[in-house]
C-alpha cells in the first residue's frame, strides 16, 4: 500500500490539496478527485492532446504527468476558461460562431491550446495556428473550422 | 499489455533538491529506481509496464540540472526543458540543426513537458534531439558518488534504449564545444506525419569556404541500433569543391553505409532509397547556412 500525500493546487482558482498516490496521474485526480471532467481521458499514451491542461500557463498533458510532480502549481482547466459569472470566453465563443465543434472530446484541449498561442501570439497566422495544434488530434472536423475560430479571436 | 488510464504500478516517488541527495538515493535503491524528469517517456513505460520501479527519482526540482550556461563550449543541464533549448536556439543560429531537431517534435506540450538529457537516456535510434547533437560533437557529464566522468555522445548510445551509463549514475549536462567559423548544420527527418517518430533522420554539420567542405560531420537516424555518425562519407567530403556529381557520389555512399531494419515505421528498401535524397536536402541547407 503506497503512503498518500497531499499535494497543493491552485485549480481554475481555486486552492485545493487533495490527497494522492505516487502512481495517481493528473488527468485522473482532475477527474475523479476534484470531479472536473471536462479535461478528458483519450489515448493515454501522449499522442492526441485531449487531455491538455495549463500547468503555471504552459500546456502539458495531464496523463503522463504525476500528480505529485506538479505540487505546488497553478493548473487551468476547461472549466476555468469561462468567466466567474458564467459567460463564455471570446475563444468559447467564436468555437461556437464557427461550428467548430462536433463531438467536443477534443475541445477542451483545443481550446486550452488556443488560450496558450493567443497569450503569446494575439494575431497568428493560420500557419502559426495549425503548427500550435499539432498535438492535438480531432476525428471530427477537419481541423478547418477551429483554425478559423482561433483566427477570428486575433486582433 | 498495461493500461494506459492508471498506472497500476505502485512506488514511491522522492524529488530530490540537491546532487548529493540525488547520488545518495541512487546508491540506496539501485537498480530498484528509475530516474523519471518530463515523463514523455517514462509514464507511457510504466503504463506498458516495460519497466517496474519501486522508486521513481524526479530530477526536475534540482536547480543545477535545470541551469543553461555558456563558457565557451555550451552546457545545458540534463533536466532543462526541451522548450528551453528550443528557445536557445532560436536565438542562437550557431546550433540551428538543434533548433531544427527540436522544432520537429511538434507537440508543444511534449516539448514543454520534454528534457534534453531525457531525450537522450531514453536511447532511440530515433531520437531527434540526440542526432543533432551528435554533429555538434557534444559530450555528457556523468555523476556518481564514485566521481564524474565526460563522455562523447557517440560513445554513450550502446544499442536501441541502452547507453554507457553505469548503475548509480545520472546525466548531470550536456556540453555542445563553441561550433567553428564558417559552419552551417542543419537537421531533417521523413515521418509519416509532421511531429511523428522519424522513419530516417539526417543531420549534417558542414565547414565551408564558399566552394569546398573543409570538414563536415554527418550523421544518420533511425538506421542503425543507435543514432550514426558516417565516417566514410565525411572523409569522402573533406576538402572536396561541392558539385552535383559530388554530391551523387555521398548520396551513394550513404545509402551503403546505414544499415537500416523494417520495422513497424518504415522497411529497409524505403528507408535506403529515401537515405539519399533526405542527406542531399540536408546537407544543402547546411550549406546554405554557412556564415560568411
Amino acid at each position: 500500500m503506497m503512503t498518500k500525500r497531499r499535494v497543493t493546487l491552485t485549480v481554475n482558482g481555486e486552492h485545493v490539496e487533495p490527497l494522492v498516490e505516487a502512481n495517481a496521474l493528473l488527468v485522473n485526480v482532475l477527474r475523479e478527485e476534484l470531479q472536473l471532467t471536462g479535461t478528458k481521458y483519450c489515448c493515454g499514451t501522449g499522442q492526441c492532446g485531449g487531455c491538455t491542461v495549463l500547468v503555471n500557463g504552459e500546456p502539458i498533458l495531464s496523463c503522463l504527468t504525476l500528480a505529485v510532480a506538479v505540487d505546488g502549481a497553478d493548473i487551468l482547466t476547461i472549466e476555468g476558461v469561462a468567466k466567474p459569472d458564467g459567460s463564455l470566453d471570446p475563444i468559447q465563443e467564436a468555437f461556437l460562431d464557427h461550428g467548430a465543434v462536433q463531438c467536443g472530446f477534443c475541445t477542451p484541449g483545443m481550446i486550452l491550446m488556443a488560450k496558450d498561442l493567443l497569450a503569446h501570439d494575439p494575431s497568428p497566422s493560420e500557419e502559426r495556428i495549425r503548427e500550435h495544434l499539432r498535438g492535438n488530434l480531432c476525428r471530427c472536423t477537419g481541423y478547418h473550422r477551429i483554425v478559423k475560430a482561433i483566427g477570428s479571436c486575433g486582433q | 499489455m498495461g493500461n494506459t488510464r492508471i498506472l497500476t504500478r505502485e512506488f514511491e516517488y522522492v524529488a530530490p533538491e540537491t546532487m548529493p541527495e540525488l547520488l545518495a538515493l541512487l546508491d540506496r535503491y539501485g537498480p530498484a529506481a528509475t530516474i523519471i524528469a518530463g515523463g514523455t517517456d517514462v509514464v507511457p513505460q510504466l503504463k506498458y509496464e516495460k519497466i517496474s520501479p519501486d522508486y521513481l527519482i524526479d530530477v526536475t526540482k534540482i536547480a543545477e540540472l535545470r541551469t543553461v550556461r555558456r563558457d565557451g563550449a555550451l552546457h545545458i543541464g540534463a533536466a532543462v526543458r526541451l522548450r528551453d533549448v528550443k528557445a536557445y536556439c532560436r536565438d542562437n543560429e550557431t546550433y540551428a540543426c538543434l533548433g531544427d531537431a527540436l522544432g520537429s517534435i511538434g507537440q508543444a506540450q511534449v516539448v514543454n513537458m520534454g528534457t534534453l538529457g531525457g531525450n537522450i537516456c531514453t536511447a532511440s535510434p530515433a531520437a531527434d534531439s540526440a542526432l543533432a547533437l551528435l554533429v555538434l560533437e557534444a559530450r555528457v557529464r556523468l555523476i556518481g558518488s564514485g566521481g564524474e566522468r565526460v563522455v562523447p555522445l557517440d560513445a554513450f548510445f550502446r544499442g536501441p534504449k541502452m547507453t554507457g551509463m553505469e548503475p548509480g549514475e545520472v546525466m548531470a549536462e550536456i556540453q555542445v564545444p563553441a561550433v567553428v567559423d564558417h559552419t552551417g548544420s542543419a537537421f531533417r527527418k521523413i515521418g509519416r506525419v509532421a511531429g511523428d517518430i522519424s522513419k530516417i533522420s539526417c543531420a549534417v554539420a558542414v565547414q565551408s569556404d564558399g566552394e569546398r567542405c573543409l570538414s563536415c560531420r554527418i550523421g544518420m537516424g533511425a538506421v542503425g541500433p543507435t543514432p550514426m555518425r558516417m565516417p566514410g562519407v565525411e572523409q569522402l567530403l573533406s576538402g572536396r569543391a561541392i558539385d552535383a556529381g559530388v554530391m551523387d557520389e555521398a548520396a551513394d555512399r550513404i545509402a551503403a553505409d546505414i544499415s537500416p531494419l523494417t520495422d513497424v515505421r518504415s522497411t529497409e528498401f524505403y528507408r535506403r532509397r529515401v537515405s539519399r535524397v533526405l542527406f542531399k536536402d540536408t546537407f544543402d541547407q547546411a550549406w546554405k547556412r554557412v556564415q560568411r
